[in-house]
């Protein structure tokens, strides 16, 4: 299993940056917590803000490179929209997998800013019912991204776009990522 | 000139929000209960639903409930009187739409295919009915934010157009939660990949008593239909993150529950699951109401 997904996550790197740098490369896990406000409009029907939370946890693929590329698993749950009037929209909640890969711009200190790419397949149910869906996340998330000898936390604001059947939402949001980065020194 | 343009148009765009929330909401329901059928086994207790039904609803100030309701050869109610109504409701739309339309049915629905039945149907009369289809389309020519359809009639789940959303339980209930089988993996994800994109939030969003496949029940005891009798008591107990409506979804919650408590477990052979549309959009149903 670890060297599936060693494998699945350099399929990005190798992609990108080439082989060469196949031998500096390190896994590690991280956690990661979130939340954004995401709206959604219909046909008819008014634009209404849902708050939405995530927690996951995942593996990422890093080395010398700028380039790094990650894969998480979680769980998240939007909330029911305050009703406009009469209307409303249904909360709901499931789990989600993600893909992600970023990219750390150079910089002399040990904070740097970088930029992510993330794609999520999620499969929810609406809060209080039975009816499960399928979800898909598209989102890009410029952050900043600092360095101890252990750890590395990670403050991203994404701008998703997620898609259900014809119904799209956006939002924009908050994430914090703390990894793990065993072997590392900082200079 | 030019500076001060920002501020007209700001003010301008605060005064046109005032004026929309200003007007109340105008609503319309059309509420049909069918107690009396001369060819078939009549029933007991659908207009007592009916009635019932348009007396809790919280449908907005400015609502206008139209009730049809059969309960002896005095007056019966035909297919065409409810088109009639349907009728009305899209030219009596005002300033070119509703904010909520509602129907919402108790009576015989037929076998197979849920068409909900009328007074002449029988004895040789055989299309004083309606299909899914053709009540559907008729409501969707009715000019509302939303469109809400409730049924409490057997067979009743034939009307769900699912979407964006999937049940995980067949059409028979009893046979079982589904959403980690294979089979139903394969359909949400052939769901998504083909049929995703047919559906959206200004389709007609409806709640049936009863899945495509199964039976729907009066008591009584209760001297209502089972799933109308969870509705009303809904109004009570259903405001599950009280906020002091109930919204649709919560009260099909509270139905849910209810028959699993209350019938299902003493008639395990006549179980039956209300099923609800898999629109993301929520409705006020009922302002909640102290038990």
């Amino acid at each position: 299993m670890h060297r599936q997904i060693i494998a699945f996550l350099s399929i990005f790197v190798i992609t990108i940056h080439g082989a060469a740098e196949l031998d500096a490369l390190e896994l590690h896990p991280f956690v990661s917590s979130g939340a954004a406000v995401q709206i959604q409009g219909a046909e008819g029907a008014p634009i209404l803000p849902q708050l939405r939370r995530s927690v996951e946890a995942g593996l990422v693929l890093s080395g010398d490179s700028p380039l790094s590329a990650g894969i998480s698993a979680g769980a998240f749950l939007t909330d029911p929209a305050i009703p406009a009037g009469m209307l409303s929209y249904r909360g709901y909640h499931g789990a989600l997998m993600r893909v992600m890969a970023d990219y750390t711009f150079p910089s002399p200190s040990r904070s740097s800013l970088f930029i992510s790419g993330m794609g999520a397949a999620k499969l929810a149910q609406y809060t209080n019912t039975e009816l499960a869906f399928l979800a898909f996340e598209y989102s890009i998330a410029p952050g900043i991204r600092d360095r101890s000898a252990t750890f590395e936390l990670k403050s991203a604001f994404p701008l998703a776009l997620e898609v259900r059947g014809n119904i799209v939402s956006w939002s924009l949001g908050a994430h914090c990522t703390l990894a793990i980065v065993p072997g590392k020194t900082a200079k | 000139m030019k500076k001060a343009f920002p501020f007209l148009l700001l003010a301008t765009l605060i005064l046109a929000s005032c004026a929309y929330f200003e007007e109340p909401p105008a609503s319309r329901a059309v509420v049909v209960g069918m107690d009396y059928y001369p060819y078939a086994n009549s029933l007991s207790w659908c207009v007592t639903d009916a009635k019932s039904i348009a007396g809790s609803l919280g449908i907005g100030s400015g609502e206008v409930i139209q009730i049809l309701a059969t309960r002896s050869p005095a007056v019966t109610k035909s297919r065409q009187d409810i088109l009639a109504g349907l009728e009305a409701a899209r030219l009596e739309a005002p300033n070119g739409a509703w904010d909520l339309f509602l129907f919402y049915f108790s009576g015989h629905g037929l076998d197979l295919t849920g068409d909900l039945v009328f007074s002449n149907y029988g004895d040789g009369i055989w299309n004083d009915i309606l299909a899914p289809e053709e009540l559907l389309q008729a409501i969707a020519k009715i000019p509302a934010r939303v469109r809400l359809v409730i049924l409490d009639s057997c067979y009743s789940g034939n009307f769900l157009k699912e979407s964006p959303a999937i049940s995980p339980y067949p059409a028979d209930y009893s046979k079982g939660n589904e959403l980690f089988s294979f089979p139903f993996s394969f359909k949400l994800l052939s769901y998504t990949a083909s049929n995703y994109a047919k559906g959206s939030a200004g389709d007609i969003v409806v709640m049936s008593a009863a899945g495509s496949d199964e039976l729907s029940w009066e008591d009584s005891i209760l001297k209502h239909g089972i799933f109308t009798a969870a509705l009303l008591e809904s109004s009570a107990k259903g405001d599950l993150n009280e906020d002091g409506i109930v919204s649709l979804t919560e009260a099909y919650t509270y139905a849910r529950g209810y028959i699993a408590k209350e019938w299902n477990q003493q008639y395990e052979d006549d179980a039956y699951m209300p099923r609800i549309s898999g629109s993301p959009l929520d409705v006020t149903l009922f302002m909640a109401t102290k038990d």
